[in-house]
């Protein structure tokens, strides 16, 4: 399956495709929200978006909000990865339609689990 | 409001920082400021704005930012690059702030990181209150941890 991991840092990105290429899937990076609205076009869309929320240019809860208005891509699963640790926050972004939350930091495990509570 | 983290809060996220990211461990060192005060030196610095306002500021030397950078990109010393290393350099404090944002008045937001590696680095930050400030020790090598709250106008 083809993913998406959006993080403005590059070593979260590499930590995460690594993650996701031993389980045996694509990976298709984007460094901030707008990248990301970009890639899943050219990809004509993904099977999964893991999204960081603080990045330059277009954050990752803006990022939730547009895909979530296309029509072509409203239901591309999105996993929140990030900083953002307080209850308010994990609240916003399942509000704006992201379909689970993991908190930095993580390992592995944490990664292949939530994404397995998924389907994945 | 005044913080109420204490140096135990912040030894315990930066401990889950450096093990779960790179697998290094980090142990409470009060006499590590003396090796951080001159040479090559990184530093980083994280703000926090809302319910609570201030900046985090996170100092080591540049082999413990070289041994993150390593440790996160699972890379040999010689294949790390500067930008690499004020990429994870960064990335700790991101994540060393928005745990530390989770224990302070809120709803606030947290900036992006600014990193500098440089030589005999020092900071001032104006109208700051130094409300804590914490030594540890990775691999050998000395960090600091000061957490500065904006004074009330």
């Amino acid at each position: 399956m083809k993913v998406l991991v959006v993080d403005d840092s590059k070593v979260m990105r590499v930590i995460l495709s690594r993650i996701l290429k031993e389980m045996g899937h694509e990976v298709v990076e984007a460094g901030d929200g707008q990248d990301a609205l970009k890639k899943v076009e050219e990809s004509g869309g993904v099977g999964l978006a893991l999204v960081d929320w603080n990045m330059p240019v277009m954050n990752g809860l803006d990022f939730v909000k547009a895909l979530r208005a296309d029509t072509r891509f409203w239901q591309i699963p999105v996993m929140m990865v990030t900083t953002e640790t307080e209850m308010g926050q994990v609240q916003l972004a399942l509000q704006a339609g992201a379909n689970n939350y993991v908190t930095k930091p993580f390992t592995p495990d944490v990664i292949q689990e939530k994404l397995k509570s998924m389907g994945f | 409001m005044t913080t109420q983290i204490t140096k135990n809060d912040l030894l315990t996220i930066v401990q889950q920082v450096f093990e779960s990211m790179m697998g290094l461990q980090v142990e409470d060192d009060s006499q590590a400021a003396a090796d951080l005060s001159v040479g090559e030196v990184s530093m980083a610095t994280i703000c926090i704005s809302g319910g609570w306002n201030g900046i985090i500021i996170f100092q080591s030397t540049r082999k413990l930012a070289s041994k993150i950078a390593q440790g996160m990109f699972q890379l040999d010393e010689e294949s790390i690059s500067a930008e690499e290393t004020k990429d994870a350099f960064g990335e700790v404090i991101n994540m060393v702030g928005g745990n530390l944002k989770a224990l302070l008045p809120g709803p606030s937001s947290l900036s992006l990181p600014n990193v500098v590696l440089g030589t005999d680095c020092s900071w001032d930050v104006p109208g700051g209150t130094t409300v804590l400030v914490s030594l540890f020790r990775s691999v050998g090598e000395p960090m600091s941890w000061s957490v500065i709250e904006e004074q009330k106008k």
